[in-house]
């Protein structure tokens, strides 16, 4: 890192830089001519007020009700207010903090300052800028800002991070952003005005609509296997509010229904379970909706992908072409059955799977049709025909089906014999209510966990097609992957000892998007490396032989 | 680019693929340096449960059970593992790639070309110095974690590293 030459700045801070300055010296004064320090638009403190008086404040106010509910003024009273106080302090913070931050647009670098107590200083080179995603969460909405986070799409794990965020902007200094980021010519806007103009042509130049949300896309929300659990949180939610405001109350109405349902279980118990699915079936529908409304996908002039979404908090991530590796089909084992699938890109930049938050990002649509996912997938790589095409994919070999079964029926002989181990040591103790049958329970799940191996198996498929690498595996979430071959950095070829006696081999693609790895679990050796070496002519060729 | 056997190959020749062995074998010391490091895992795990053997009477015998079960597993591992590894790790550099193969019960070999290495570290451990050896860890932008030449000689290792900047240096992009 080359020294910095602003004088202000002391040595600490130089650390923070995320990316190298130039080594030429520091033009400080040209640069404030030509891109002047803008300032976060005031607003953003009413957003912070509001979220926090709802939030904060509105959940102490319940709590503080429940309180005066059950008869305790004294403390009903200043909790009920407690939350609002708190929401005025934080408020305050914010101005401070919003007054004093400062960010600004070279032709070099992204920077942004926040000098308050101490000063918080972060840059960004305009070469390294990858992707500029502009979000607004229902507070930001309600006062027409938005949020900008500027990446520099590195895997590398950097201690604070590679992103830069501003908070607040106005929608149209967003989209400046934007636009002027991801173009790799620099070319600042002088003023918000002349932005909006700009913006104002931008818009009426061709962007290619993709794809767009319908409705009944939502339909097929509440399939999920999550479904069951949101209505249990649903239901439990709802009982833990009646149980703030009385307990006595909640406790009668659990005992009563628990009475009810033993009384008549026949046909109590069925009843319940068609209300948990109901309720879990409108949360998931909710959730989905919440994510996916006015759902677009579009090429923008310059060829960059735009995903925009949300109903209450709205998203829009842009994805430039060069980023592209790929793309993943994945699809859920019940919306499978109905010919649903959601369609992912494999791109750079986008943070690995581990990283919830940023994994989210690579969603291209929310579950669709899968021809309309497929028309989707061909559409963002700019082919023909999509890649993603299963029949291409030849099984793996039987040997593979072996293994799953063979985990299946240890998974559950090593259940029994924890239940044995249980069994025994409540004898030793002396419990005798627990039941002697305890150890072969497991055994029920036998027949699924076998079904789930042969699932499994089935999903296991791969093949190299043309320009690209199909690797698809998983059962309860089957992802078909199609990998450019140009994107393959490396190849990982794994075995186990059990592995090695069947001749099999896991064979995994390196690659600087997505997942980092994507693994071919259970090829036949010869038949793995022969297809890694197809996929990508010379790398591996040297190290191979043939027996 | 050398030849790629598989294109040569005709469906009617029937020989099955598999990977040579990468070239060069780590430093012979590193077997006495796994050796160090597995009884560094062993004799600990033998300790806590000797120590609660001799403090908690009635579950002594399960513990000493334990105890001796540990030792026996613990001291084929520390027999078996350094020789096992030090006949499967190694590796190679050529002109184009790296190859390296490493593990022992489990066993991974990996490629990465030239042109999509990042950066070349070199760095020893404590127990690693002791032993005069040193790894090369080879990043690329994948996540998948970096390659790395455990056990390598010192001045092997720096030669490796040089050998390896040398020729990264000369192929220029964003490696990704």
């Amino acid at each position: 890192m080359t020294p910095q030459t602003r004088p202000e700045q002391r040595p600490e801070e130089r650390s923070q830089q995320l990316s190298q300055q130039r080594p030429e010296q520091q033009p400080a004064a040209e640069e404030n001519v030509a891109a002047p320090w803008l300032r976060p638009h005031p607003l953003t403190v009413v957003s912070t007020a509001l979220s926090m008086a709802v939030l904060l404040g509105g959940a102490m106010l319940i709590a503080g009700a429940a309180v005066m509910f059950n008869g305790s003024f004294a403390i009903g009273i200043p909790l009920a207010l407690s939350g609002f106080a708190a929401a005025a302090a934080i408020t305050a913070i914010e101005w401070h903090l919003v007054r004093h931050t400062r960010y600004r647009v070279t032709e070099e670098r992204v920077e942004s300052r926040t000098r308050l107590l101490a000063e918080k200083h972060r840059t960004i080179a305009r070469d390294r800028v990858r992707s500029v995603d502009v979000s607004a969460d229902i507070w930001a909405r309600l006062v027409g800002l938005r949020k900008v986070t500027i990446g520099t799409g590195q895997n590398a794990a950097t201690a604070q991070g590679d992103e830069l965020k501003l908070e607040l902007v106005t929608a149209a200094e967003a989209d400046r952003l934007r636009r002027e980021l991801l173009r790799r010519s620099p070319a600042p806007a002088a003023s918000v005005a002349e932005a909006a103009q700009e913006v104002a042509a931008a818009q009426a130049d061709l962007s290619e609509a993709i794809s767009r949300m319908r409705l009944g896309w939502f339909g097929v929300a509440p399939l999920s296997i999550a479904t069951p659990a949101l209505g249990v949180g649903a239901i439990g939610g709802l009982y833990k509010l009646v149980d703030w405001f009385s307990n006595e109350y909640a406790a009668r109405t659990a005992v009563d229904v628990y009475q009810l349902l033993m009384a008549s279980a026949l046909v109590l118990i069925p009843v319940a379970a068609v209300a948990v699915l109901v309720a879990g079936a409108v949360a998931a529908t909710a959730l989905e909706v919440e994510a996916w409304w006015n759902y677009r996908l579009d090429r923008e002039a310059d060829g960059t992908l735009r995903i925009r979404r949300g109903l209450l908090n709205t998203k829009s991530v842009s994805l430039q072409p060069s980023r592209l590796r790929g793309v993943e089909l994945q699809q859920r084992l019940l919306l499978r059955r109905l010919g649903f699938a959601r369609v992912k890109a494999v791109a750079t930049g986008l943070g690995t799977k581990e990283q919830n938050e940023t994994a989210a990002k690579s969603d291209l649509g929310p579950d669709m049709p899968v021809a309309e996912a497929q028309r989707i997938a061909a559409n963002v790589l700019r082919e023909d025909d999509s890649p993603v095409r299963s029949p291409l994919l030849r099984r793996h070999p039987r040997a593979a089906l072996r293994r799953r079964l063979t985990r299946a029926v240890a998974a559950c002989a090593a259940a029994c014999a924890v239940g044995g181990a249980a069994v025994a040591g409540a004898g030793m103790l002396g419990w005798d209510w627990v039941p002697a049958w305890v150890w072969a329970a497991p055994l029920a799940l036998l027949p699924f966990a076998l079904l789930y191996a042969v699932d499994l198996y089935r999903g296991l498929g791969s093949a190299p097609q043309g320009r690209y690498l199909l690797l698809r595996r998983g059962s309860l979430a089957r992802r078909t992957v199609a990998l450019r071959t140009d994107g393959i950095i490396g190849w990982s070829v794994k075995r186990s000892p059990f592995q090695r006696r069947a001749g099999l081999a896991t064979i995994g693609a390196t690659t600087a998007a997505g997942a980092g790895v994507y693994r071919a679990p259970d090829l036949d050796l010869s038949d793995g490396l022969g297809m890694a070496d197809e996929s990508v002519p010379g790398l591996l060729a040297p190290f191979l032989r043939r027996a | 680019m050398p030849e790629s056997p598989a294109a040569a190959a005709a469906p009617a020749e029937p020989g099955r693929l598999r990977l040579r062995p990468p070239r060069e074998r780590v430093d012979r010391r590193a077997v006495a340096w796994w050796t160090a490091q597995s009884v560094l895992t062993v004799v600990p795990l033998l300790a806590v449960l000797a120590a609660c053997a001799a403090f908690i009477e009635p579950a002594r015998f399960w513990l000493l059970l334990a105890a001796a079960a540990v030792g026996v597993l613990g001291l084929a591992y520390v027999l078996v593992m350094p020789r096992w590894r030090y006949r499967v790790h190694r590796w190679e550099v050529t002109d184009d790639a790296v190859y390296t193969a490493s593990g022992w019960l489990w066993q991974e070999w990996r490629v990465a070309p030239m042109s999509r290495i990042q950066t070349v570290d070199s760095g020893r451990g404590p127990v690693q110095r002791m032993f005069g050896l040193t790894s090369v860890t080879v990043t690329t932008a994948s996540a998948a974690g970096p390659i790395s030449i455990d056990g390598l000689a010192h001045w092997d290792a720096t030669e490796v590293v040089d050998r390896l900047t040398e020729i990264t240096q000369q192929t220029q992009g964003d490696a990704t």
